[in-house]
């Protein structure tokens, strides 16, 4: 795998890690640390922290799991590499589409903004742009 | 030949990439229409157990309950108590309650008083009360500013320009100090406190044990707990 490809995990790990964070202090019922804004708080008590009873935080953790294993996938199981660099630019494309339509929330619906999900919507940017370079290396091949 | 390749190799990665943009495009869109569908409010967690529009027995046992928006205590009785005190009681005709606002948290507790009381003038105080309460975070942190306030009567489905109008010209100010003055009459000192058929208990109490006494209420009245 190349530095891309470990670049891609790298990126998902930190993502890995705000959204656990979020998930985690979502079940423990506490606002996630936050600064003098509080924005956080306001956001994650709103009911657009959720879809159907499932937080958004957790939906942004399997997200970056799987972000997170794709470059190891195609290490481990190299035909799959055409399919799993196209998926990843996929699915990191949706992530930040997803991410926009969320902050548009932050901003105009719920008016209160939460870093945690902004430092998440800057991770997914940066992870599209990666995927989408590898599969554009890909293609090239 | 090689030019031909070179520009069948570019062509099949413009329709792939191509194909993946729009991929990720229908991808967003229909997890934004799944978000606005789960999101809504009418099937968000407020909906669960709305205040029954049942009209009480002429016998009923009357529960005034004194709150403030911002107390964390009120909130967990609302969230937690209310919706069974509703099901079990208030929905059989048997009990009625009435809710008084005691605003003892500070500034953002009388503007947040204020909005119930403009939503009320539209009918709709209960949901309006309910949506505070899943709102609640923090003291005077800006949770209840008069936007966010404005806002949520607008996701409500309330009429935003009734609204709006009723919450700057501070009309609904007197209501709020009427309520806090019948509290102080009757020397409630901490939130939630409770008047159950006169009696009055003051602070947060386990739904079992409130139950209990709503028992004894009823009891009292003849009717069946």
């Amino acid at each position: 795998m190349d530095a891309w490809g470990w670049l891609q995990v790298a990126l998902a790990g930190l993502g890995l890690g705000i959204s656990g964070y979020l998930t985690v202090s979502h079940y423990l019922g506490q606002a996630p640390v936050c600064g003098p804004s509080h924005g956080c708080a306001i956001v994650q008590s709103s009911p657009y922290a959720q879809l159907w009873g499932v937080p958004v935080a957790l939906l942004g953790l399997l997200f970056y799991l799987v972000l997170a294993s794709l470059p190891l996938a195609e290490r481990r199981w190299p035909p799959l590499k055409d399919g799993a660099l196209m998926g990843g630019f996929v699915l990191a494309l949706g992530g930040l589409g997803f991410s926009a339509y969320l902050t548009w929330l932050e901003l105009f619906v719920i008016y209160a903004v939460c870093w945690w999900c902004v430092a998440s919507a800057v991770v997914v940017a940066l992870l599209t742009g990666v995927t989408l370079r590898r599969a554009w290396r890909a293609l090239e091949g | 030949m090689a030019r031909r390749r070179g520009r069948a190799t570019k062509g099949r990665r413009g329709l792939l990439l191509g194909g993946a943009v729009g991929l990720a495009v229908v991808l967003v869109a229909v997890l934004v229409l799944v978000a606005r569908i789960a999101q809504s409010p009418r099937s968000s967690r407020l909906s669960t157990t709305p205040y029954p529009q049942v009209t009480p027995t002429p016998n009923a046992v009357s529960v005034t309950v004194f709150f403030d928006f911002q107390c964390p205590y009120c909130g967990q009785f609302a969230r937690e108590s209310e919706p069974k005190l509703r099901e079990d009681y208030i929905r059989r005709g048997v009990v009625s309650l009435r809710a008084v606002h005691f605003p003892i948290l500070g500034g953002e507790s009388w503007m947040a008083a204020q909005a119930a009381e403009c939503a009320r003038e539209q009918g709709r105080f209960w949901e309006y009360y309910d949506l505070l309460f899943q709102r609640q975070a923090g003291e005077n942190r800006g949770t209840f500013s008069p936007r966010n306030l404005k806002a949520w009567a607008r996701e409500l489905g309330l009429d935003g320009a009734l609204f709006d109008a009723c919450l700057d010209s501070g009309r609904s100010l007197a209501k709020v100090e009427q309520d806090f003055q019948e509290g102080r009459r009757l020397g409630v000192s901490a939130t939630p406190s409770f008047l159950v058929d006169g009696q009055l208990v003051q602070g947060l109490m386990p739904w079992e044990r409130f139950r209990l006494i709503l028992e004894d209420a009823l009891r009292r009245r003849g009717l069946s707990p």
